[in-house]
């Protein structure tokens, strides 16, 4: 976007918009002084332009998501104990089993939504946050397309969980048991992670990186050890 | 310490959008109080957390790594990586990881995994076999394996030595390692209808079961592994009789027919029965027996009648050996001592000898000695000492001085079924062998006088009867029937020829024939002449006749009268 930097933000103007209310109001000479220093004259609420320390908590949600994503793919996810045999799965057994046995499109489904989504998320969060701390310019419009398709496919991650507490919870006969493994709590936590990690991402960073590096930097680059 | 981004002036913006200028300001918070130096997000636990989570489950995962042991079996039928379980006790303690081909194609390499607490149990004598659905008479096993496929079981050894390779039993053991017990093996000539899991009676009573059966390395017999289970495997001694069980048991001796079978389902499956004849008889003492040593071999006898027929170790045999062959003699048949069976006879050989050209029979028969009581009298101390004085010896030396022999008699004249009879025989021939009693086996004369067998008698008879010409004796015997007819007719001719010509000729005859015997009648009548002159002759004679007597006394009495006179 060339005309990025000339674009008139709130900022700029001096003003905020309560993120209770909704109330915009003129934040004045409030904002020096730090955080948290200027209230919402009509719920009180502290007012901030950005989310507060966006890409810190982005960073390490994204950083405990993947390394959730590591167990939570070879861990066992659920163990399907029948009179004849015993099978613990992971996932990609999973989709693997599904595939050869005939059910190719619950195969894809479950494959697209355990495998690839989070994965997805995973890396193109990762994009996100290394090019906004770089401040980078570099197609920032795809970037903010790319936040929409995370937030949009990231709930497609808790079918699998929902599927497996349905199973553990509804099969519980002495024919067939199904019971969960370490693998699918990992999976929980890679889920649950990302979609923290996408929430706190703030996209306006995005096109806060300005065309004059000095201010933008100053301010993206606080709070880095 | 931050620097906010730079706002615009307020007078700028009022005066270019009047509206903003009507918008409320934010009213101040009160300060907080900002941390003096930077202080990381407290989101970073986060991350720290699952690294700290991840550290400990590689450990607990490291620490909790089972062994991986090999077995080596003949076929992975059944089996499936990542699939079959190991079991001890029915309790899964691994898994199969990998089933590789070995090299030599001989067998599989079965990789396994197994869990923690099985690895001090994983030592030299640690078993592997593989537990399928087995179905026999009696029972079914592994019938869980049925629909869940098979597994692996596996039984903890005692071995001090640890080992991680290990060659599968191909046969599923019977007897776990806990199970207390003896193991003995049996050397059968025949292993009949025994299997794997067969039962072991004692007097009917199941004490054990037959855990594994192997041809012998020399491949003449087939050895049987039994495990007798703890209590009851005292009442093994080394003298004790084992013998299959197996069927029934039809047997047919001097007695009789004797039927004897086991439990229905050892003579359907097969079993092993076993007893330790009772050999301290009436007036010993009663030692008691020391039961066996684990792992000794006995010999896996036929039936109960054979088992305890055998004799006992170190127990003595007698020989006998007769010119005649032994007829329906067999091992078995019982021996008689002065008419009370005593013993059996073990065997019955042809014997050649090469020098007189002549086969004889020798038979082998051992003597009870519970069943011979002896009165424990005064036994002479003058027996030369090597000699095992145990009374047996002092009576049959004594028994054979006075003529004991032993003979083969026939006890059932229907079945043929032949004893040995030790009978004293009167005047019998002196006895050319010499009792050694320093040897096993003794030999005993035997008689081989005429035989009083029924059987053979009339074996005889028969044989003599065979031998008479009844044929030629028939035709001659016709022909002479024939002569004598032809004679009998002659006869009758003659006697009508003599009615008709001879009779009135022999009329006259006799006429004449009474005329001269009147005539001689008159001629020696008392009075006639010549009587009366043959009497005074006879008369003179006599006078004569007692002159000559006189005459003959005198010459004897003086005989010197003939030369010198009266």
């Amino acid at each position: 976007m060339t005309n990025a930097g000339r674009a008139l933000t709130a900022i700029k103007l001096g003003l905020v918009s309560c993120r209770a209310c909704g109330l915009l109001s003129n934040r004045g000479t409030l904002w020096q002084g730090g955080h948290h220093v200027a209230g919402c004259p009509r719920c009180g609420r502290p007012l901030v332009s950005r989310k507060q320390n966006s890409l810190d908590r982005t960073t390490a949600l994204l950083a405990a998501a993947a390394l959730l994503f590591v167990p939570a793919n070879l861990l066992p996810m659920m163990t399907t104990a029948t009179l004849l045999r015993q099978k613990s799965d992971t996932i990609m057994s999973g989709v693997v089993t599904l595939w050869t046995t005939g059910s190719w499109s619950l195969s894809t489904l479950v494959f697209v939504a355990s495998v690839v989504v989070p994965a997805l998320k995973i890396v193109g969060l990762t994009v996100l946050v290394v090019s906004t701390r770089r401040c980078s310019t570099w197609r920032q419009l795809e970037r903010t397309r790319l936040y929409r398709l995370l937030e949009l496919v990231g709930r497609w991650s808790m079918l699998d969980v929902f599927v497996m507490a349905l199973l553990a919870a509804l099969v519980r006969s002495p024919l067939v048991s199904v019971r969960v493994e370490p693998g699918a709590v990992a999976f929980v936590g890679v889920v649950v992670f990302t979609m923290l990690a996408s929430i706190s991402f703030d996209p306006r960073l995005i096109w806060d990186a300005d065309p004059s590096p000095s201010r933008t930097r100053t301010r993206t680059r606080k709070g880095l050890p | 310490m931050n620097r906010m981004p730079p706002v615009l002036p307020h007078r700028f913006i009022s005066r270019h959008v009047p509206a903003l200028a009507q918008l409320p300001s934010a009213v101040p918070l009160p300060p907080v109080t900002s941390p003096g130096r930077w202080r990381p997000s407290l989101v970073w636990a986060l991350p720290a957390l699952v690294v700290l989570l991840g550290v400990v489950l590689a450990i607990r995962t490291f620490r909790q790594r089972g062994s991986t042991v090999t077995i080596t079996f003949a076929t992975a039928d059944g089996l499936e990586p990542n699939k079959t379980t190991i079991r001890y006790k029915s309790v899964v303690v691994g898994i199969i990881k990998r089933i590789d081909l070995l090299e030599n194609r001989s067998g599989v390499a079965v990789t396994t995994e197994l869990s923690p607490q099985m690895t001090p149990l994983l030592v030299e004598d640690a078993r592997f076999w593989v537990v399928r659905p087995r179905v026999s008479a009696t029972g079914i096993s592994g019938m869980g394996t049925l629909l869940a496929g098979a597994h692996v079981a596996f039984d903890a050894g005692v071995s001090p030595t640890s080992r991680r390779e290990f060659v599968g039993l191909e046969s599923i053991p019977s007897t776990v390692s806990e199970r207390r017990g003896r193991r003995f093996t049996l050397r059968a000539e025949n292993l009949g209808s025994v299997d794997v899991g067969s039962p072991l009676y004692l007097h009917r009573f199941q004490v054990g079961q037959v855990s594994s059966v192997a041809l012998a390395a020399d491949g003449n017999a087939t050895l049987l592994e039994v495990f007798v289970d703890a209590p009851y495997n005292a009442h093994v001694t080394a003298d004790t009789r084992f013998w299959n069980a197996s069927g029934v048991d039809l047997t047919m001796d001097a007695r009789g027919i004797k039927l004897d079978t086991q439990s229905l389902a050892s003579m359907i499956t097969g079993g092993v029965a076993f007893e330790t004849p009772a050999l301290d008889g009436p007036g010993e003492s009663p030692t008691t027996p020391l039961s066996a040593a684990p792992g000794s071999t006995f010999p896996l006898f036929a039936d109960r009648t054979a088992a305890l027929r055998a004799p006992s170790r170190g127990g003595r045999t007698f020989l006998l050996s007769f010119k005649r062959p032994p007829g329906a003699l067999m091992p078995g048949s019982p021996v008689e001592l002065l008419g009370l069976e005593v013993g059996e006879v073990l065997g019955v050989d042809s014997d050649f000898d090469a020098r007189t050209a002549e086969p004889r029979t020798l038979v082998t028969l051992t003597l009870r000695q519970e069943r011979i009581r002896l009165r424990q009298s005064s036994a002479p101390a003058s027996l030369s000492p090597p000699v095992p004085s145990d009374g047996i010896t002092e009576m049959l030396t004594g028994l054979v001085q006075r003529g004991l022999r032993g003979r083969i008699r026939t006890s059932n004249v229907l079945t043929g079924r032949r004893y040995v009879a030790l009978d004293i025989v009167p005047r019998a021939p002196r006895s050319t062998v010499a009792l050694d009693w320093s040897r096993q086996q003794i030999t005993l004369p035997s008689f081989e006088g005429p035989s009083d067998d029924l059987v053979e008698s009339m074996t005889r008879l028969v044989a003599k009867m065979d031998k008479v010409p009844v044929e030629e004796l028939v035709r001659e015997g016709t022909l002479a029937t024939r002569q004598m007819r032809r004679t009998f007719e002659q006869t009758s001719l003659l006697m009508g020829q003599l009615s008709t010509d001879v009779t009135p000729r022999l009329t006259a005859l006799m006429g004449q024939t009474q005329k001269t015997l009147g005539s001689v009648e008159s001629t020696l009548d008392k009075d006639a002449p010549l009587q009366r002159d043959l009497r005074t002759a006879l008369k003179e004679l006599s006078k004569a006749g007692r002159s000559v007597g006189s005459l003959a006394g005198y010459l004897e009495r003086h005989p010197q009268s003939l030369i010198w006179g009266k």
